[in-house]
């Protein structure tokens, strides 16, 4: 869960960290996390997904492309789109996408909002004057497949 | 014919007459005066059961009246319910937009995010005012499907409220029934007891009706009379009722003759 940001300097003083914040229900019950803008490429909604046979994955086809999709949590229609590559490291500031990346959509998930967001420290972001910690989807995928 | 005499003999004349008939009278069983208070109060009974009749009569249509308002507010109320769908439904597309919209304005703010500072910056802010504009949105959006759906609450309270109108509208319409059965069973028992009263009495209604009136014209005679007769004044008082007393007690005669 979120922790509590430190009080200076102020939200205004901070550098910022570009990306979207979303929602989403687990069995550890209502989590926040941040998505840097090197990774999320879009939101979309109402894509069906397919379940995959012995898989924890899912899939959906996106503008014609079949997209694995990580389920995060439940009952909502929005998928937000990432591009991950191998060198992708994890943080509110991933390193810039280089050579082969893979498109992956994470599904039971609601975004909040999306911009410009003072960063707190490499892993967090200030999101409504809590700690929003970044989601690290490669491990999330490791952890998966 | 009517012989001029002192009006003081005249009228002690027609005085023990009429005292004399109305002791003939009293000496009969049931005398043709009683036959016509009978008759009379027959009548009215007769008109008091019409009367019952024609009020619950009334009372009947307004019952009409009333279940058939009831019906119409009933129907009013399904028509509300219609409208009310119409307008639940109409709300839906409207978030749906609403929604599609918040997303541009979060696919915008991700752009603007990856162009960064300051090449992003207007996205930023134009994604940033559409999603606070369209939270907005949906929340007006959400009180209003919470009106509709109170609406929907109270228009159940007031179908409720309303079957229970509707049934005791129809406890009235079926009591009413009763009343008027009742009424008609009244109205045949009271005919039955004016043939029986006719036949025990041998007399015919119409002619009781006439002796009965007769017989109150006669008692406000006698009272009158007598109160002339109790002043010294009366004798010339009399003078210009004479020929008219006389006429009177030469009619009654000629009817005692009969009755003799």
């Amino acid at each position: 869960m979120a922790d509590q940001p430190e009080q200076s300097p102020s939200s205004s003083q901070r550098s910022k960290a570009h990306g979207l914040v979303l929602e989403y229900r687990d069995a550890l019950g209502l989590n926040r996390a941040f998505i840097s803008a090197r990774i999320a490429i879009r939101v979309v909604r109402g894509t069906a997904v397919t379940p995959v046979p012995n898989s924890a994955l899912g899939m959906a086809l996106i503008d014609g492309q079949v997209v694995p999709v990580v389920a995060l949590g439940e009952g909502t229609s929005q998928l937000v789109l990432c591009e991950l590559s191998e060198e992708s490291t994890p943080g509110v500031d991933p390193a810039a996408t280089k050579g082969a990346t893979e498109t992956v959509a994470v599904s039971g998930v609601s975004v909040l909002e999306s911009g410009a967001f003072p960063r707190l420290d490499a892993m967090s972001v200030e999101f409504r004057g809590e700690a929003v910690q970044a989601l690290d989807l490669g491990l999330v995928l490791q952890a998966l497949e | 014919m009517f012989k001029p005499q002192k009006g003081g003999a005249l009228l002690g004349d027609l005085m023990s007459w009429m005292t004399s008939a109305s002791r003939r009278r009293d000496a009969k069983k049931s005398s043709a005066i009683d036959d016509a208070h009978l008759f009379e109060q027959h009548e009215a009974l007769v008109q008091s059961s019409s009367r019952t009749m024609s009020l619950l009569g009334g009372a009947g249509a307004k019952a009409t009246q009333q279940r058939s308002a009831l019906d119409g507010v009933r129907q009013h109320l399904h028509r509300t319910n219609e409208r009310l769908r119409e307008l639940k439904a109409s709300a839906a597309p409207i978030k749906d937009a609403l929604e599609r919209i918040k997303l541009i304005a979060f696919n915008a703010g991700l752009e603007g995010a990856r162009l960064g500072e300051p090449a992003g910056t207007p996205l930023l802010l134009v994604g940033e005012e559409v999603r606070a504009l369209v939270e907005r949105g949906l929340e007006s959006t959400d009180a209003y499907g919470a009106q509709i759906s109170q609406l929907e609450s109270e228009r159940e309270d007031a179908l409720s409220a309303l079957e229970q109108a509707q049934s005791h509208a129809q406890d009235i319409a079926n009591e009413l029934l009763s009343a008027q059965a009742a009424g008609r069973q009244l109205s045949d028992d009271v005919s039955e007891l004016g043939r029986r009263v006719q036949r025990v009495t041998g007399t015919d209604p119409e002619l009781a009706k006439h002796i009965a009136e007769a017989a109150r014209h006669a008692e406000g005679l006698l009272v009158a009379l007598g109160q002339l007769t109790s002043k010294n004044s009366a004798a010339t008082a009399l003078d210009p009722l004479l020929p008219a007393i006389a006429e009177l007690k030469d009619v009654l005669r000629g009817l005692t003759r009969g009755d003799d």
